[in-house]
């Protein structure tokens, strides 16, 4: 209900300011849409790789939280309408949502065939679909890891909207670590790469990013994604208490949320209160459609 | 201690769960890592990661010092225009040293704490423990709690502390500490060969040299013995008379084995003699391992003995 009046409220906020200037509100709009997306399709992620193994920690603990996310993949394409118009490829994006609206319906039917043959599908069109809506806006920029860099913020976004779902079993904290990890190693690699290459259309992306203010924002997105998660979650005991789980999955939600404003926003400029709004706008609206996590045995 | 089979490892974690819960040891022995078996147990050994996160630490350190002071201070080189202090590119070689020295600190650190390798351990007497790291399920607790391992299901308990002390001698291979049923009686005046310390029973010393008198008390059944021993052992060479004239000395005509009846060998001191039998002498090899202490100082005795009956002067001679 709450997520209800808070979308409700942001989505008024943000069509009102689309009124007043669309291209601010749009790139806002799309920051949003890519912490939804990635988050949503690291949930995917999640709810196959649990589905193929059939992991005790997933089938018995992880299972309803993390499928309650996926079950609101479909609607990212109701999301998507706002951004319809200026798609570089209207086309593809259709593609892309109906493949991941595919897999999350087919994925509770036929659980172990679907996460097979759709964890490399799903690696591939989140690929694609980043390099489409997201590295285009630089459009003389290329980065073969993009895709992976995305991915993996979101996989750890949608490890912590788990772990803050559900309270979890120990081995959800462990993903959370490794993620993490995954997430600097990845992020780290890009900025070498471009780094140490020193072609001008490459750095001109790290330059726009690794300046101002947005420089103290990429400093931040690592503290809440690597730096603090790091220490607090290698403590043998300190990865099972609730309390530290959930100061990670914050952190790593609100990094995430920054490290989407940190890919998008400095391509165009957009107020501060706008990209608030469409953020709020857009979450609050898949975490008030998401299905109450169902505590039902599974049928093995 | 007790060694429980069970059927697999659902069994064995509820099995070591209830022992913990009544305040037993459980050791778990399974072929894979029992999932929720960590979450049982506190860290075993608390000091190691810390050891670890800290060799980690200098090692990491080390690396990105060394990296610093050859690229930026002592010989710092233009690359491709970068700074020559660059953080971000000595990031990997930071990280593989901080790893290289946490791995190796975590292997030795592991094999030391688990007092690693170990060739043997108890348990590995019990029949079929072996397939532990195939296809079955082992837990080790304290004999006492037999009653509770039947009622949790156990398909079969052995006390393996116990075998393997049956079986275990093959760990100690010392001969004097092993146990041997039925061990006569030794003789009244035996000398017990391996607590003899005194130097001049042992060895036939005293101070610098050689002892003079025969250390033990010389009886009529020390001579019969050393009789006995000296014609078994010693009058092949030496003739049983010990006039060395014997086939053997014949034959090893250019270094005979001497007459023990010389003067030279009378004048000998005992001590030296028995260390001539005790490790050898010339050509003589040593015959310590045939003639155990008493018997050499047996030997020594008969030959002082023969040498005397063998040179008495005929107006001397001792009316039967």
């Amino acid at each position: 209900m709450i997520a209800w009046l808070v979308c409700a409220f942001a989505a008024v906020a943000l069509v009102s300011s689309w009124i007043v200037d669309p291209a601010s509100a749009e790139i806002a709009y799309l920051a949003a849409f890519a912490f939804v997306v990635s988050t949503a399709l690291g949930a995917l992620t999640l709810a196959m790789i649990g589905r193929l193994t059939e992991a005790k920690w997933y089938m018995e603990g992880a299972r309803p939280a993390t499928e309650s996310i996926v079950a609101t993949i479909p609607l990212l394409a109701v999301l998507f309408v706002p951004l319809a118009l200026h798609a570089p490829s209207l086309a593809r994006s259709i593609v892309y949502l109906a493949i991941w609206a595919a897999l999350a319906l087919a994925l509770p039917r036929w659980p172990r065939p679907v996460s097979a043959l759709g964890l490399p599908v799903l690696a591939l069109s989140l690929t694609f679909a980043s390099f489409d809506w997201f590295m285009s806006l630089d459009p003389d920029f290329d980065s073969s890891i993009y895709g992976v860099y995305v991915w993996s913020g979101g996989f750890l976004a949608a490890l912590g909207l788990v772990v803050l779902l559900r309270g979890s079993p120990v081995a959800l904290a462990k993903l959370l670590l490794t993620a993490s990890i995954f997430w600097a190693y990845i992020a780290w690699a890009q900025a070498l790469i471009i780094w140490i290459g020193g072609i001008p259309r490459e750095t001109a992306w790290l330059d726009a990013r690794g300046a101002g203010p947005w420089a103290i924002v990429i400093l931040l997105v690592v503290v809440a994604k690597f730096a603090v998660p790091l220490p607090l979650l290698l403590p043998w005991t300190w990865k099972r208490r609730f309390p530290v789980q959930a100061v990670v999955a914050v952190l790593a939600l609100l990094g995430h949320a920054l490290d989407a404003c940190w890919l998008v926003l400095p391509a165009r400029r957009a107020p501060a209160l706008v990209s608030v709004a469409a953020f709020a706008a857009l979450a609050s609206f898949l975490f008030a459609s998401r299905p109450e996590p169902s505590t039902e045995a599974v049928p093995s | 201690m007790l060694l429980a089979e069970f059927d697999g490892p659902d069994e064995l974690l509820h099995a070591a769960r209830e022992l913990r819960e009544k305040g037993y040891p459980a050791e778990t022995y399974s072929p894979f890592a029992l999932e929720s078996e960590e979450e049982l147990e506190a860290p075993p050994r608390p000091w190691l990661p810390w050891l670890v996160g800290i060799a980690f630490v200098l090692g990491a350190v080390t690396a990105y010092l060394v990296q610093w002071y050859v690229a930026a201070r002592d010989y710092p080189l233009d690359v491709g225009g970068k700074p020559p202090h660059s953080p971000l590119a000595f990031v990997p070689i930071t990280f593989e040293m901080g790893i290289l020295a946490a791995a190796l600190t975590t292997v030795v650190g592991l094999l030391a704490g688990m007092r690693l390798p170990r060739l043997s351990r108890p348990e590995f007497e019990v029949e079929g423990f072996e397939d532990a790291s195939v296809d079955r399920f082992f837990l080790a607790t304290h004999e006492r709690a037999s009653a509770t391992l039947w009622l949790l299901g156990a398909k079969r308990i052995v006390a393996f502390t116990l075998l393997a002390l049956l079986v275990g001698g093959c760990d100690l291979q010392r001969m004097t500490d092993q146990h041997r049923p039925g061990v006569r009686t030794p003789p009244a005046r035996a000398i017990p060969t391996n607590e003899i310390v005194d130097p001049r029973i042992a060895e036939g010393l005293e101070g610098d040299g050689f002892v003079r008198e025969i250390p033990i008390p010389v009886t009529r059944p020390l001579l019969e013995r050393g009789r006995d021993r000296f014609e078994v052992f010693c009058a092949a060479c030496h003739g049983v008379l010990g006039n060395g004239d014997t086939v053997v000395a014949d034959r090893m005509a250019l270094r005979r084995p001497r007459s023990l009846l010389e003067e030279e060998v009378r004048k000998e001191p005992v001590g030296e003699l028995y260390s001539a039998i005790a490790h050898g002498y010339g050509l003589m090899t040593s015959y310590a391992a045939q003639l155990p202490v008493e018997d050499r100082w047996a030997v020594v005795a008969y030959l002082r003995a023969l040498q005397v009956s063998q040179s008495v002067p005929a107006d001397r001679g001792a009316p039967r």
